[in-house]
């Protein structure tokens, strides 16, 4: 099971079948269904069922009584009512489009059953463990399966399927610094079963392994690295080899079990027709759209275009079974749309896809709680530093200083997303608090212009020696509603420098495999995009310190950047360096040097917006999480706790705890993350 | 007759195979191919392992060697699976063109319905105050871009009257009646239908306008037929004749979808589909979805030529 | 036979001038075109100038229409989106109506197989759904002005070369065609000198429609974010983006709105007023 509270909670033994003691009221899912006792059910918070016994029911549905069924009644007197028609009718127009006016305090609230609706504007592109390049595929995968080992809302590792970290402690973690090798060994817990009722055992390791490092993986054989070899040395004893001595040996988030005994003929058909055969197999629909997994949920329809529907999986053993029946995720592509549909509270939950102006408006509507989740996505800025004018550190910092970084989060962010002084979130360890900050200093970035030989007379262009004038375009993503209005303030406050200064938007697609990797970023061009963080924190920040002959490898080849022996040394010794502290101190110097070289500009920290209904309790939305890891522990339709009117008291007191209780970032699927989400989907 | 409609369809084929070319190459000259994304997300790539990649995809072989490829696959009666949705397209289509279809069919037909009548009354009292509010009514209708006249019609709707639910597709409420689905229908068809009432409208008047000029009118009034019996027979059916043949010959188009509105309205149709695998360099899709359209392009132009010399006897002369 | 001029001796334009309702849309047209043309040169603010201390500030004495999330004068922008979507309108109109009639007419006064050829293509354009093909052409594009007026071009001369065609078809068997063809006019002559003048009325009719599509269009492009690219503003991507501050500035959503609506409305009822004015046939 997955623990997404405080604290990773070990594993919980499966269940007993039968009644349950539950907030001292003892009952069974059968007892006589009087509308009181469903309604004791409801207020005792505790509606998880069991009914691992009474094998045959476990699908049917809570019929419990509406604690808004009231309201329901009500419906029908308003629609009777002909002047309150009307008056509607001028409120719609009085508040066009305007989500946070839909919360009609009359309006009949759909009967809460157990269906939860979660709003995505994005489908997801395969649901299969180990592949899947959105963030939503990650999302929607983390309700249907449950890896190894995950992380807390803490950033802390713990085990899932396994029964305990490997660590040199418990000898279940082997360190060769001499050869540079390791090993770690993960015992699973036994018992366990996939969606078939098979036992999940240590070959799912091994076969997943065998998928993830084929040549035709989709994402790369090398996606793997620095792992050697996952095997299974016996039925529940995996050991994962790796080639070089790896900081996160002991929990690499990207260890994956798939049901071996179910994928195996599948994948063997595929293997022995040749061709493109991974692809072929991910085609399958047993495969990427009805995938047999390990998780409290399993994909029974999913209509492409319009919705998910998941619904509980009988075989699941992890932990109890979870509260929730059905879990329904909609697509809904128009963003003012989805919103509409959170306010009248025919989605229950959504996150990470409202803009700040929606949420805003939803802060007002009754029943919906919005908060505001720090994420590790840097928004940042990518420059050809090898080559001028950015291969001058003074023009680069000029630039920096010339953005009012603090004035785009109070316009355009409502001062939520706050300026990034450093790659490393302010909430992970590494983060060094003491770095010096680049504030809004237009008149020394003319002075270091001046300095690096640029100047202007009176309103002119700003001119080198040469009487060249400094041209820059700025590129960013074709349709991104935001992006553009901060690509618009920079160019507005570089002009004002007398920079020339063009916006030029590119396709999502083509930004970062196009643009950025071969050479298509012209001198002179500045990118702005959002690079997610991984939660593992350190190694995976390439283009942003690390010129590693890899992907942005032709942005920084060759400049003074790549030259800084100081920083390419710090980056060799944390990649090598397995205690955590040590590590930490590494990169907080590495950052030193990285602010004081500036490689590319940092701009801000994203924020996610998450809007709950009140009757979902028990989600808490974490940095570093996938969405549904901590579904055993939601609960729906529940009378809510929140006075009907006043949630905007407690939605700024929510709001300043959950950022102080999770400084971190959110990943995108530790194994799948990624630079910028591909379809502008960020 | 026979022999006609037999040669137009021998030269549509020549034509739809033409069309695939076309979009096969022009999504090949779009910069940025399917394997650039999912390679992405590996921070350990090399532009070796990238190469080798594509090459197992195919994707480095020459446009006219991979057009084949698909050629010959299709012609098998494979269309292949979606790079993108990584399923078969056959799982997939189906569906989209059944849901678009209803979305725009049914907006058709309501916004002829609607039309049609008003487009008779404002061509009988042209100039009147009726007929410049009528058409001022219908350009309302048409200046409104989808995005926003959707968002208006969701939140009157369904915000504040509670009437149909803000989107979606019946299909995520399993067991609704007849009443329960048509609810879902109601604000996208009404958004579709209002766009394009004014232009039929239009049409029909200008129709009708043009019709009572004609000279048949003048003899049949010369006769002393009765008004209504010169309305009715006389110009109301040849003012009609140019609609039906307007009107097959939108049916294809219909097939397209209506992009926005699906988006706004969430309706999974063949616009999102089409608009997702374009943006998403899904070839197989994109290419399976312009086979189709083709497909039924040609049958409907067929169809739309039969209706024609059915309803205008001076084709059949030809 | 002298098209422009009928039996009772009034002029198109005279015709013209008695449709009340076609005259105020030229009118309106005709301010909106100036006031955008000549606008951003006599505001005091930028188009583009960004002020993020006063973002989104009601309609003032400096700012008669407010400002934008950034910032920006409302009014200002307005007028610069009047230059590019009419622009946009104006051009990708007057194109697909020069396309339009010169396929028409090529294929109509030569028919046989060229026509053949040529009525197939149109027939092709026409009932392919016109948007996937244009997002295909969008995709390779930058969204820069003239690349958007290029795909509403290629979308937009397929009705108007129908038409022309249809009176090429019905004209050219006329005995004025036929005494010119006699006489050793050269065939572009005729086509130019004697049969398109008689085929105006509908090709400026249709003309004005697609100015009014075009603006939409453009609109529904911006949307798909493949139109005119901020901070260049249109009438359409303004519009699009006041959605998102609808309760906190409807200033922003009201007035590109009103815009579009009025030369909308303004073009329909002008082409009205033209076909009227020009069509031959009214001539009872």
């Amino acid at each position: 099971m997955a623990a997404r509270g405080k604290s990773p909670r070990g594993i919980r033994p499966s269940l007993h079948p039968g009644g349950l003691r539950c907030d001292s009221v003892t009952y069974s899912r059968y007892a006589p269904s009087s509308r009181l006792v469903r309604r004791a059910q409801e207020q005792s918070r505790c509606s998880r069922d069991f009914h691992h016994g009474l094998p045959g029911h476990g699908d049917r549905q809570y019929t419990a009584a509406s604690p808004l069924g009231q309201e329901g009644s009500q419906e029908l007197k308003i629609s009777t009512l002909r002047p309150v028609f009307r008056l509607s009718l001028l409120t719609a127009f009085a508040c066009v489009a305007a989500p946070g006016c839909g919360g009609h305090p009359d309006l009949p609230i759909p009967e809460p059953d157990k269906t939860l609706v979660i709003g995505v504007s994005q489908e997801p592109d395969a649901l299969f463990g180990i592949v899947g390049n959105l963030m939503v595929s990650g999302d929607v995968g983390s309700f249907i399966w449950r890896p190894l080992l995950l992380i807390d809302s803490r950033r802390r590792p713990y085990c899932v399927l396994c029964t305990e970290l490997p660590s040199l402690e418990n000898g279940l973690l082997k360190v060769d610094e001499e050869k540079g090798l390791m090993e770690a060994t993960f015992q699973l817990r036994r018992g366990l079963q996939w969606a078939d009722g098979t036992e999940i055992n240590a070959y799912d390791a091994a076969f997943a392994w065998e998928l993830m490092s084929d040549e035709q993986y989709p994402h790369g054989a090398s996606y793997m690295e620095p792992v050697g070899d996952v095997e299974a040395l016996d039925s529940h004893t995996i050991r994962v080899v790796y080639k070089t001595l790896w900081p996160f040996g002991n929990s690499d988030l990207r260890l994956r079990l798939i049901p071996e005994r179910y994928y195996r003929p599948i994948w063997e058909q595929y293997r022995s027709e040749g061709g493109a055969y991974w692809d072929r197999f991910l085609a399958d629909e047993r495969v990427s759209v009805y995938p047999r997994a390990n998780g409290p949920f399993q994909v029974r329809e999913w209509v492409s275009g319009s919705h998910i529907l998941l619904v509980r999986n009988p075989s699941y053993n992890l932990g109890p079974p979870p509260s929730l029946e059905r879990i329904l995720v909609r697509v809904i592509p128009d963003l003012n749309a989805l919103a509409i549909a959170v306010s009248t509270r025919q989605v229950h939950l959504t996150d990470g896809w409202l803009t700040l102006e929606q949420a805003r408006e939803l802060e007002e509507a009754p029943g919906i709680e919005i908060r505001y989740v720090d994420a590790a996505w840097l928004e940042h800025a990518t420059l050809q530093i090898n080559h001028p004018p950015f291969d001058d550190l003074r023009v680069r910092q000029a630039l920096l200083l010339a953005v009012d970084r603090a004035g785009i989060n109070h316009a355009i962010f409502r001062g939520k997303q706050p300026p990034a002084h450093s790659w490393v979130h302010p909430g992970h360890p590494a983060h060094n608090p003491g770095l010096p900050r680049y504030g809004y200093d237009p008149e020394r970035a003319q002075g270091l212009l001046e300095q690096a030989g640029w100047s202007r007379e009176g309103d002119g262009p700003l001119r080198n020696a040469r009487g060249e004038p400094m041209r820059l375009t700025l590129i960013t993503i074709a349709g991104d509603r935001t992006r553009l209005q901060v690509v618009s303030v920079l160019q507005a406050l570089w002009q004002e420098l007398g920079i020339q200064v063009e916006i030029r938007p590119e396709s999502a697609r083509l930004l970062f495999p196009d643009t950025l990797q071969k050479q298509n970023l012209q001198p002179g061009g500045v990118a702005v995009w959002r690079w997610v963080v991984q939660p593992e924190a350190t190694v995976s920040a390439y283009g942003l310190w690390w010129p590693r002959g890899t992907n942005l490898d032709q942005l920084t080849s060759g400049s003074p950047w790549d030259a800084v022996q100081e920083n390419k040394d710090l980056i060799r010794q944390a990649l090598g360096t397995i205690d955590d502290e040590e590590r930490y101190s590494l990169l907080r110097r590495q950052q030193e040097v990285w602010v004081r070289e500036l490689p590319t500009l940092p701009l801000y920290w994203h924020v996610r917006v998450v809007s709950i209904d009140q009757r979902l309790t028990g989600y808490v939305p974490s940095p570093d999480q996938y969405l549904g890891w901590g579904v055993d522990e939601w609960r729906f339709g529940a009378a809510s706790f929140l006075p009907p009117n006043g949630s905007g008291v407690f939605l700024a007191a929510g709001f300043r705890s959950t950022i102080a209780a999770s400084r971190h970032r959110r990943t995108g699927k530790p194994s799948l993350l990624n630079p910028e989400s591909p379809n502008g989907a960020d | 007759m026979y022999r006609h409609l037999l040669k137009r369809t021998a030269q549509t084929i020549p034509v739809v195979f033409f069309v695939t070319v076309v979009v096969f190459s022009l999504m090949q000259l779009a910069p940025g191919d399917p394997m650039d994304m999912l390679v992405l997300s590996n921070p350990n790539v090399t532009p070796e392992e990238v190469e080798r990649l594509r090459a197992v995809y195919g994707l480095d072989d020459p446009i006219y060697v991979q057009y084949f490829r698909w050629l010959s696959q299709v012609v098998q009666g494979n269309l292949g699976y979606s790079r993108l949705y990584h399923r078969p397209i056959t799982s997939i289509l189906p569906q989209r063109l059944a849901n678009t279809l209803a979305l725009t069919g049914l907006s058709l037909l309501v916004s002829i319905l609607i039309a049609i009548p008003i487009g008779i009354y404002s061509a009988l009292r042209q100039y009147s105050v009726m007929d410049y509010l009528l058409s001022m009514v219908a350009f309302v209708g048409i200046s409104f871009p989808v995005f926003w006249s959707g968002i208006l019609v969701i939140l009157l709707f369904s915000v504040v009257l509670g009437w149909v639910p803000p989107g979606g597709h019946p299909s995520i409420e399993p067991g609704l009646g007849f009443w329960g689905q048509a609810r879902y229908y109601v604000a996208p068809v009404l958004v579709l239908s209002f766009f394009s009432t004014a232009s039929w409208m239009r049409y029909m008047r200008s129709s009708l306008l043009e019709v009572i000029r004609q000279d048949y009118i003048l003899t049949a009034r010369a006769k002393g037929l009765p008004g209504r019996v010169i309305w009715v027979r006389h110009a109301l059916r040849n003012a009609l004749i140019p609609i039906v043949t307007l009107i097959a010959l939108t049916i294809p188009a219909l097939i397209g979808g209506a992009v926005v509105t699906e988006i706004v309205f969430s309706w999974p149709g063949m616009g999102r589909l089409i608009f997702d695998s374009l943006m998403n360099n899904d070839y197989y899709l994109a290419m399976a979805i312009f086979l189709i359209f083709g497909v039924l392009v040609a049958l409907f132009n067929l169809l739309a030529e039969v209706a024609y010399a059915f309803l205008d006897p001076r084709i059949r002369m030809e | 036979m002298e098209p422009s001029r009928t039996r009772s001796g009034v002029t198109p334009w005279q015709r013209l001038r008695r449709h009340r309702l076609a005259m105020i849309s030229l009118g309106l047209l005709g301010v909106i075109a100036l006031v955008s043309l000549l606008g951003p040169w006599l505001s005091p603010h930028s188009y583009s100038r960004v002020h993020l201390q006063q973002h989104l500030q009601p309609p003032s004495a400096s700012h008669w229409l407010g400002t934008d999330e950034l910032g920006r004068d409302v009014l200002t922008r307005l007028l610069q989106g009047g230059r590019v979507s009419l622009f946009v309108g104006l051009t990708a109109a007057l194109l697909s109506a020069l396309a339009g009639i010169l396929i028409g007419a090529v294929s109509g006064y030569f028919g046989g197989f060229i026509d053949t050829l040529l009525m197939r293509f149109t027939d092709l354009m026409l009932s392919i759904p016109s948007l996937p093909l244009l997002l295909i052409l969008s995709r390779l594009g930058k969204g820069t002005v003239w690349e958007i007026v290029g795909i509403l071009v290629i979308f937009g001369w397929m009705s108007l070369a129908r038409i022309v065609r249809g009176s090429f078809l019905s004209l050219r068997e006329m005995q004025f065609v036929d005494s010119a063809r006699v006489m050793g006019i050269p065939h572009w002559r005729i086509i130019l000198r004697h049969i398109l003048p008689n085929t105006m009325a509908p090709v400026i009719v249709y003309a004005t429609l697609n100015l009014g599509y075009a603006i939409l269009a453009e609109s529904s492009l911006s949307y798909l974010g493949l139109g005119i690219q901020p901070p260049l503003p249109s009438w359409g991507n303004m519009l699009l983006n006041a959605q998102h501050y609808l309760k906190v500035a409807p200033w922003l959503a009201v007035f590109p709105g009103l815009l579009i609506f009025v030369s909308l409305l303004s073009v329909n009822f002008l082409g009205d007023g033209l076909r009227d004015a020009l069509d031959p046939r009214l001539k009872i």
